[in-house]
C-alpha cells in the first residue's frame, strides 16, 4: 500500500499516449482520405488528380469528377462519420448508457420524418432548402425529448430508454411511410434525394454540414469535464458543481442538432454514432476530453471507408452505404453483448 | 461567536405533501467527524441531499463557515461541499486516475495545472490507493472503489464532506479502515465530516458526535455515551438492546425486537 | 272426342321446346364463333399453368397495364374491380374515386375481401402481390404477369390479354399500330454507326437500368446507346463520377406524377442540370436533358409515345418528319378513344 506515485508524472505519460493516439488516428484518417480521393470507379492517376486540384487540367471532366464529385464526397463522409460520433457520444455519456445512439433512440427517424414532412408539403420551394432543416431538427427535437422524457417518468434505465427510443423510432417510420403513401409516387424522388446517402454530396452541402460540425466540436470539447462528471451520474455530476439539467438539455439538443443536419443530408446511416465511441472506449478510456476528439476520427474513418467500399464493390453500380456501415457494425455489435458480463453494460 | 464550520437550521422538507424532514438543526465543526444515525427511511440521505443542493428544502437553511449556501452557485458549493454517494456505480471505462482528476472539475476549464495534478497526487497518498492508480474504477471491489470516490471527494478540496453509508457493503477490515480513514482526513485536512451511517457500533466508535433520527426529526444530539442509550435505541428503533460502556467506546448489543402490541 | 292431357305430356313438351330453344341458342353461339362456358389454359407470366373461363367477363386487375390495356381493348366493362394505381384512362380514375367496391388497394397487398366479392373470372397480378395463392385458394384464378423486358413483351401481353378477353381482333389492330412504329424506328437507325449514349435516371438519382428494362430497351431500338447497358444488375444505382466520365449525349429523367405537370417537369430538369460536375457533361452542353412522363414508358400502348419522343431525343435528324405530339393525339383519340 506504500508504493510510491507520481501523479504528475503518470499523468503526462497517459496523457502523451492518448495524444499519441489522436495523432495516429488522424494520420489514419489522412491516408484513408488521401486513397479515397486517389481511387473510385474511374481510375485517375494521383498526377492528374493533382492537376484537377490545382486547376491545371485540360480534361474538364476529369476536373469535374475530381473536384464536385469525389472531393465533395470523401469530406461528406468525413464530416457526416464525425457528427454522427459525436452524437453518439454525447448521447451514451449524457444517458450513461452504451447502447444510446442516434439511430437507436430514434432521433434519425425523427429527423427524416420532418424532412419528408417539408418535401409533402413542397416547404423547401417555398422557404428554401432550410425549411428541410429546420423541420428535420425540430422533429428529432421532439423525438429526443420524448424518448427521454418518456424515460424520466420511469426512472430513467436502460431497458425502458431503448425501448422508448425503438417505439418512438418506428412511430416516425411509420409516418414517412404514412407521408409516401398518401403523398403518391411523387415524393420517393424528393424523400430518396434526401435519403440516398453520398450520392449527392456537394460543396453547398459541405457549407451547410461544416459550420455546425465545427460548433459541435468547439463546444463538445468545451463541456468535456461536464461529461465526464454527468457520465458518473446525475448526483455525482452536481456535487462536482455541473448545473445537471441545464447541461443535460444543452448538450441533448446539441447531439440533436448534429443528427439532424446529417440525416437531412445523408439520410440515416446506422451503427456509426454507436460502434465508433465503444471503439474508443476499450482503446483509451471514457475521457470524454480524447474520447470526443477520438470517436469523431473513427467515425469518420469508418463512414468514409464504408463508402469507399460501397462506391468500388459492384462498380459502376454502388451498394447503399447503410449496408456496408451494418455489415461493419452488426459483428461489433455482437461482440459487445458478448463481452457484457465483464465490463461496464449492466 | 466564530461559526461553525457546517450549521443546518431549521430544516424541513417535503415531497410533494409528505414530510420527511421537519426542523432539523445541526452543526459540525472542522476537524470533527457527524454521524447521522436512525431507522430506514427516517429522512438521512434526504438530509444529506439537502446540504449539497440536489434536494431542495422546503424551509430552512444551510450555513457553510456561516455563509448560506442558497447564496452559492452550485460550482462554488462544489469548492465546499464534496460528498461520497453510496456506491452503485455503473461507469463507463474510467481509471482510478481519471475518477480522482474528476474530483478537480469545479476548478479546471479544459486543462489541468501542476496544482491540480499535486493536489490529486496528495489526495491518493492521503487514501492510500497509490497502487491502484493505473487500474480501471468499475473493476475494483467495493472497498477500493469506496476508498477511490473518497478521494476524489478530496482532490475537491472541500470544507465539508458528506458520505452517505461509507461502509455498506463492506468486510468488516474494511469498515474499520474506511471509518479510520475518513476521521484522519478529517482532523488531518481540517475537514467537517458529516455521514449517514447505519451501524451504531461503528457510528459510536468513530463518531465525535451523533445525531439520532426519527421521522425526519432530531431525536437526541449528542456525543455517543450521551446518545446511544438503550432508552433512546428501544423509542428510535423499537428494539431491546443492551449497553456495554469500554474504555475507548460503546457497544451496543441488539436483544430483540419489541412488538409494537406489547408497547405499554 | 274428350282432350285429355296427360300431365306427363304436357312436362314432355315442355322439354321438347327447351330443348329445340337452347340447340338453337347454341347452333347460333356456335355459328357467331362464341363458345358457352369453354374454358382454356393457358401458361401465364410465371410459367404457372391456369385454367380459365374463356372468354372471361368480369376481370379483376392488380396491374395498372392490364387495366389500362382492357380500356384500349373497348372492354373496360369486364373490370369490375383495379388497383388503386389504375388510374388512366381517366374515368378509371373517376370510378376508383366514386365507386367504392371498384378499388381493391394496392397491387401487393389487395384487399382479397373484396376481389372474392366480385367472384371474377380472373385476377391479374403482378409477381409482386403477396396473396396470389390466397385467391387461388378461393377458386379464382390469377394471372401472373412476367415483367416485361422489352417491346415485344408488351405486344404479346396486348395479344394474352386480347385472347383472355375475346378481342383478339381489336388486340391485332393494336399491336400492329405499335409494330409499325417499332419496325419504322428500327428500320431508320439499324444502319447507324454512331449510337449516341443515354443515361437514364428512374426516382432517385443514380437510379438507372441496363438493357433488359424497358426504358433501356426502347434506348436499344432508337438507336442509342445505354450508358448501363452491360451491368449484370437490371436496376442499379450507378455511380456519379461514371456518369460523368462516360459522358452521354442524351440525359433522359422519368417523372412519377400522377398528371404530367409541366412545371415540376421543368424542376426535374433544372436539378439535373445544376448538379455539381455535370455542367461537362454533353447532354447538358447540348440541352438535350429532357423528361418523360413515366406513363408514356411503361408496359401499355401509351408507349409507342414513348419510343418515338425517345427517337427524336436520340437521333432528331432522322426522324424530323414525326411529330411526337400528334403521334400522342392520335393515340388517345383512337386507341382509348378519349377526346383531346
Amino acid at each position: 500500500m506504500s508504493s510510491e506515485v507520481d501523479v504528475n508524472k503518470l499523468y503526462r505519460k497517459v496523457r502523451g499516449k492518448k495524444i499519441f493516439f489522436l495523432f495516429i488516428l488522424t494520420l489514419a484518417l489522412l491516408a484513408i482520405t488521401i486513397i479515397s480521393i486517389c481511387i473510385g470507379p474511374i481510375s485517375i492517376s494521383i498526377q492528374d488528380i493533382i492537376k484537377a486540384i490545382f486547376g491545371e487540367n485540360p480534361d474538364e471532366n476529369l476536373r469535374a469528377i475530381v473536384l464536385d464529385v469525389r472531393i465533395p464526397r470523401v469530406l461528406m463522409a468525413v464530416m457526416a462519420g464525425t457528427c454522427l460520433s459525436l452524437a453518439g457520444v454525447i448521447m451514451q455519456g449524457l444517458l450513461r448508457n452504451p447502447l444510446a445512439s442516434p439511430y437507436v433512440l430514434g432521433v434519425a427517424a425523427g429527423a427524416a420524418f420532418g424532412a419528408a414532412l417539408a418535401v409533402a408539403f413542397g416547404l423547401q420551394f417555398i422557404f428554401g432548402e432550410y425549411a428541410l432543416f429546420m423541420l428535420a431538427l425540430v422533429f428529432s427535437l421532439v423525438t429526443m425529448f420524448m424518448v427521454y422524457g418518456l424515460a424520466s417518468a420511469r426512472g430513467v434505465e436502460t431497458e425502458t430508454l431503448i425501448l422508448a427510443g425503438i417505439a418512438i423510432g418506428s412511430l416516425f417510420n411509420a409516418l414517412v411511410s404514412f407521408l409516401i403513401y398518401v403523398s403518391g409516387e411523387k415524393i420517393y424522388g424528393i424523400v430518396f434525394w434526401l435519403m440516398g446517402g453520398l450520392w449527392g454530396a456537394d460543396w453547398e452541402q459541405l457549407f451547410i454540414i461544416f459550420p455546425v460540425l465545427l460548433g459541435g466540436i468547439v463546444i463538445t470539447l468545451n463541456c468535456s469535464w461536464d461529461l465526464n462528471a454527468l457520465s458518473m451520474g446525475d448526483e455525482v455530476a452536481m456535487n462536482l458543481g455541473i448545473n445537471v439539467k441545464f447541461s443535460k438539455i444543452f448538450l441533448l439538443t446539441l447531439a440533436t442538432l448534429l443528427t439532424a443536419v446529417t440525416v437531412s443530408l445523408t439520410g440515416t446511416i446506422g451503427f456509426i454514432g454507436l460502434v465508433a465511441p465503444h471503439i474508443v472506449r476499450i482503446m483509451i478510456g471514457s475521457d470524454h476530453r480524447f474520447l470526443l476528439p477520438a470517436s469523431g476520427l473513427v467515425g469518420a474513418m469508418l463512414l468514409l471507408s464504408a463508402d469507399t467500399l460501397s462506391r468500388m464493390i459492384i462498380n459502376p453500380a454502388e451498394m447503399p452505404v447503410g449496408i456496408i456501415t451494418s455489415v461493419i457494425g452488426v459483428p461489433f455489435f455482437v461482440y459487445l453483448l458478448m463481452k457484457r458480463r465483464k465490463r461496464w453494460w449492466i | 461567536m466564530v461559526d461553525m464550520r457546517l450549521r443546518v437550521k431549521d430544516l424541513s422538507f417535503k415531497y410533494s405533501t409528505t414530510d420527511v424532514l421537519s426542523g432539523v438543526n445541526l452543526e459540525v465543526d472542522e476537524h470533527e467527524v457527524a454521524s447521522i444515525v436512525g431507522p430506514n427511511a427516517s429522512g438521512k440521505t434526504t438530509l444529506l441531499r439537502c446540504i449539497n443542493k440536489v434536494l431542495k428544502p422546503y424551509m430552512g437553511t444551510v450555513f457553510i463557515d456561516g455563509k448560506a449556501i442558497v447564496k452559492m452557485n452550485i460550482k462554488e458549493l462544489a469548492r465546499e461541499v464534496s460528498s461520497v454517494p453510496q456506491i452503485a456505480l455503473r461507469s463507463f471505462p474510467l481509471t482510478v486516475l481519471d475518477v480522482v482528476l474528476m474530483g478537480r472539475t469545479p476548478y479546471v476549464k479544459w486543462q489541468l495545472t501542476k496544482n491540480d495534478l499535486e493536489i490529486a497526487e496528495e489526495s491518493i497518498k492521503s487514501v492510500g490507493i497509490e497502487n491502484l492508480t493505473s487500474k480501471y474504477f468499475d473493476e475494483l471491489s467495493g472497498g477500493e472503489m469506496q476508498r477511490v470516490l473518497i478521494s476524489k471527494a478530496i482532490t475537491q478540496e472541500p470544507k465539508v464532506l458528506l458520505l452517505d453509508e461509507p461502509t455498506a457493503h463492506l468486510d468488516v477490515k474494511n469498515q474499520l479502515e474506511i471509518l479510520d480513514l475518513i476521521r484522519n482526513l478529517a482532523r488531518n485536512k481540517d475537514i467537517a465530516v458529516l455521514m449517514a451511517i447505519h451501524d451504531l457500533n461503528l457510528a459510536a466508535r468513530f463518531s465525535d458526535r451523533i445525531y439520532m433520527i426519527k421521522n425526519g426529526s432530531i431525536f437526541a444530539s449528542g456525543s455517543p455515551m450521551d446518545v446511544l442509550t438503550s432508552e433512546n435505541i428501544r423509542e428510535v428503533y423499537g428494539v431491546e438492546v443492551r449497553t456495554i460502556k469500554s474504555e475507548e467506546s460503546i457497544h451496543i448489543l441488539p436483544i430483540k425486537p419489541i412488538r409494537s402490541f406489547n408497547q405499554t | 272426342m274428350e282432350f285429355k292431357v296427360k300431365k306427363a305430356t304436357v312436362v314432355l313438351t315442355a322439354i321438347l321446346i327447351i330443348a329445340i330453344i337452347t340447340s338453337y341458342g347454341i347452333y347460333h353461339f356456335l355459328s357467331s364463333g362464341y363458345m358457352p362456358d369453354s374454358t382454356a389454359t393457358l401458361i401465364d407470366g410465371a410459367g404457372r399453368y391456369t385454367t380459365i373461363k374463356h372468354p372471361v367477363e368480369k376481370v379483376v386487375s392488380l396491374a395498372s397495364s392490364v387495366s389500362e390495356i382492357l380500356c384500349t381493348l373497348n372492354a373496360s366493362e369486364v373490370l369490375c374491380a383495379v388497383d388503386q394505381y389504375s388510374t388512366f384512362p381517366p374515368y378509371l380514375k373517376e370510378k376508383l374515386d366514386t365507386v367504392d367496391d371498384f378499388n381493391v388497394g394496392s397491387g401487393a397487398t389487395p384487399s382479397i375481401e373484396t376481389i372474392v366479392y366480385h367472384k371474377p373470372d380472373i385476377v391479374f397480378a403482378w409477381p409482386y402481390c403477396t396473396v396470389i395463392d390466397e385467391i387461388e385458394d378461393r377458386g379464382i384464378p390469377v394471372y401472373v404477369l412476367k415483367y416485361p423486358d422489352d417491346m415485344a413483351d408488351i405486344i404479346d401481353l396486348i395479344k394474352t390479354v386480347g385472347y383472355i378477353v375475346g378481342r383478339e381482333g381489336r388486340a391485332e389492330e393494336i399491336s400492329s399500330f405499335m409494330t409499325g412504329y417499332v419496325e419504322m424506328v428500327e428500320d431508320r437507325t439499324k444502319e447507324l454507326e454512331q449510337k449516341p449514349l443515354v443515361y437514364f435516371e428512374l426516382n432517385e438519382p443514380g437510379k438507372t437500368g441496363n438493357g433488359s428494362t424497358i426504358a433501356g430497351s426502347l434506348i436499344k431500338i432508337t438507336g442509342g446507346a445505354n450508358i448501363a447497358e452491360n451491368s449484370s444488375l437490371k436496376y442499379l444505382t450507378i455511380n456519379n463520377e461514371y456518369i460523368i466520365s462516360t459522358n452521354p449525349d442524351v440525359i433522359i429523367k422519368f417523372y412519377y406524377g400522377t398528371e404530367p405537370n409541366e412545371e415540376e417537369m421543368d424542376q426535374l430538369k433544372e436539378e439535373i442540370v445544376n448538379r455539381p460536375g455535370w455542367s461537362v457533361i454533353n447532354a447538358v452542353k447540348n440541352d438535350r436533358v429532357y423528361v418523360v412522363d413515366y406513363a408514356e414508358c411503361s408496359t401499355s400502348p401509351r408507349l409507342i409515345i414513348g419510343l418515338v419522343r425517345y427517337a427524336k431525343w436520340i437521333h432528331p435528324e432522322l426522324f424530323n418528319d414525326i411529330d411526337a405530339g400528334e403521334l400522342a393525339e392520335y393515340v388517345y383519340t383512337n386507341i382509348y378513344g378519349l377526346k383531346t
